[in-house]
């Protein structure tokens, strides 16, 4: 499957701004999260959902840039060698596309989407070997792994969900990954908390 | 009076004895629990989401150049247990409108042992340093 088509697969138009641009209700389900009843919870009329999405969206995408800019460091920090430069310029380039993708989502529900920022506060002087830029690499992903398992459960809409989950998946690749670079078990359970 | 000082000696030691049980259980779990946090946050520097070096008794909104919602700017909230932990088990319900897209946290005992940790995150720890 081209890369293309598992986009229109993840983000299908009609499934996603279908039902006359309406997402379903987020601030509902979070209602229900909260042990309000099905009926109030429906009857409350909240009307936050695409922006409670967009939100969401906006801050896996300031993630997803933080990946990208913690590549960039790792790969012009002259501490890799050429295979695993080679891999870092991979992984860095899927969060490019999950950015593309995380973006188009954020504009289709009418928001704008997060920019990279200018620089960021990454603990430069930690990072003095391969095995540095590894470990803290192989943190990123573990992290955005949580972040997206924490984030799905708050997706009412199923493609939403879908398109996250998609991308958690690839995130645990990178850091399984990591961690056999690293020597680590790259599976260290049955089940990721 | 020797008795009641020795009682009173042993009392104390008891009761340091399981603070200090219960809090290095929930510290150490509650540092592991942290990685959940990981794909936002750090001990000590902004990222997508504010540091946590120094949290218990900050207003929400408070770390300097760090970008808040308005939702939390004007939440009023102090970070005391307290606050943690009813934000910790559904950060929607508490800040509708924060950026924070994360499920919560179900589990008292998790959301303790979190609290636990970030609580001891002040500027005697080496990762605030």
């Amino acid at each position: 499957m081209s890369n293309e088509v598992e986009k229109s697969v993840l983000l299908d138009r009609r499934g996603f701004l279908s039902h006359s641009g309406k997402i379903a209700l987020s601030g509902t389900a979070i209602a229900l999260m909260s042990g309000m009843s099905p009926a109030k919870a429906m009857s409350t009329g909240n009307t936050d959902s695409p922006e409670q999405d967009t939100r969401i969206l906006n801050t896996a995408i300031a993630a997803e840039h933080e990946a990208v800019a913690a590549y960039q460091l790792g790969a012009e920090s002259g501490l890799l060698s050429k295979g695993v430069l080679n891999v870092a310029l991979q992984f860095q380039g899927h969060h490019k596309e999950h950015i593309e993708v995380l973006a188009s989502t954020v504009r289709k529900l009418g928001g704008e989407a997060a920019d990279a920022r200018s620089s960021y506060d990454f603990p430069v002087h930690k990072l003095k070997s391969e095995k540095d830029v590894l470990t803290f690499a192989a943190g990123l992903e573990r992290g955005a792994v949580s972040a997206y398992a924490g984030a799905i459960p708050l997706f009412d809409n199923s493609d939403l969900a879908k398109a996250a989950a998609s991308i958690l998946a690839d995130e645990a690749m990178h850091w399984a990954i990591l961690r056999q670079a690293l020597g680590l078990d790259p599976v260290p359970g049955a089940f990721f908390s | 009076m020797r008795i009641i000082a020795i009682s009173c000696l042993f009392a104390i030691s008891f009761l340091v004895n399981v603070d200090a049980a219960i809090s290095d259980t929930d510290v150490s779990v509650g540092e592991r629990l942290y990685t959940q946090c990981t794909g936002c946050h750090a001990p000590d520097y902004n990222r997508t989401g504010p540091k946590h070096c120094g949290i218990l008794g900050w207003a929400a909104g408070a770390v300097k150049d760090f970008e808040y919602t308005d939702a939390m700017v004007r939440s009023g909230i102090i970070w005391i247990a307290e606050s943690l932990d009813l934000f910790l088990t559904s950060p929607f319900d508490m800040v509708p409108g924060t950026s924070m897209g994360f499920v919560g946290i179900s589990s008292v005992r998790a959301r303790q042992q979190l609290i636990a940790y970030l609580s001891q995150l002040d500027g005697s720890n080496i990762q605030c340093k």
